[in-house]
């Protein structure tokens, strides 16, 4: 039994929300420096976590450049995917009261709790995170 | 069941649910038949302590949530880096009561 229908888009929403609050902070230059990085484990540990260097990545996907929206973080792509899809997918079941989003998010949890998935996931995630760290991001 | 086996049950297994779950546990395990006194003892609960251990220390990537069977909460935490850090903090708080929730979540679909 995994999270309810109501605190999932919730849960999205809210997600979606401080996205795009954070991506506008990030584009508009009078906002770049306001917050700074703000990575614990980096904050930390000194090296960067799996997931540094996705803003960087969203931004200059959003400015065009693929191939260096790519080589910043790969796990940009994804988080920007979510960022134009979920809202859209949210607003649709919302208005047609169905609960696709939710069928897919429990389905996925599935797959991805299977031996079979998790572990390529988990060396894919690893393999990203050592280029992190090569790339000193 | 019987009432000793009962009280044994929630002496060793109580940390592991909300205190107000217990009344609720002790009832349905006196109802129960006593065939299903030898599963009931099987069933491994996920320690709490455990989580918030982990939640301090690998909380911003989503290990926590991994670790309590919430895959994709702990997906989206680990994509988003702890959701900037906040997400990481709320579920220092989180997480205990979500374990315990989990637990007797376990619990429920034992009893069915």
């Amino acid at each position: 039994m995994g999270i309810s229908r109501k605190n999932l888009y919730i849960l999205i929403m809210l997600f979606c929300m401080v996205g795009y609050t954070w991506l506008v902070m990030h584009i508009d230059s009078r906002w770049v420096n306001f917050v700074g990085p703000i990575c614990v484990f980096k904050k930390t540990t000194g090296l960067p976590c799996p997931s540094c260097g996705s803003t960087r990545s969203m931004i200059a996907l959003i400015h065009g450049d693929f191939l260096k929206g790519l080589s910043w973080n790969p796990m940009g792509l994804l988080l920007l995917g979510g960022l134009i899809v979920f809202p859209f997918w949210l607003l649709h079941d919302v208005t047609f009261k169905k609960d696709s989003f939710h069928v897919f998010y429990t389905s996925l949890e599935k797959t991805v709790s299977k031996k079979q998935v998790a572990w390529p996931l988990l060396l894919i995630l690893m393999l990203n995170w050592c280029w992190n760290i090569y790339k000193g991001l | 069941m019987d009432s000793n086996k009962v009280d044994m049950f929630i002496l060793s297994n109580g940390k592991f649910f909300e205190s107000n779950q217990l009344m609720y546990i002790r009832e349905q395990l006196l109802s129960l038949d006593d065939s299903k006194w030898a599963l009931v003892q099987t069933v491994q609960f996920k320690d709490p302590t455990t989580s918030i251990i982990v939640s301090i220390l690998a909380g911003a990537l989503g290990i926590d949530r991994f670790l309590i069977g919430d895959t994709g909460l702990g997906i989206g935490k680990l994509l988003t880096c702890g959701g900037l850090g906040i997400w990481a903090l709320v579920d220092l708080f989180l997480i205990m009561g979500a374990t315990r929730e989990k637990n007797f979540i376990k619990f429920q679909q034992l009893l069915y």
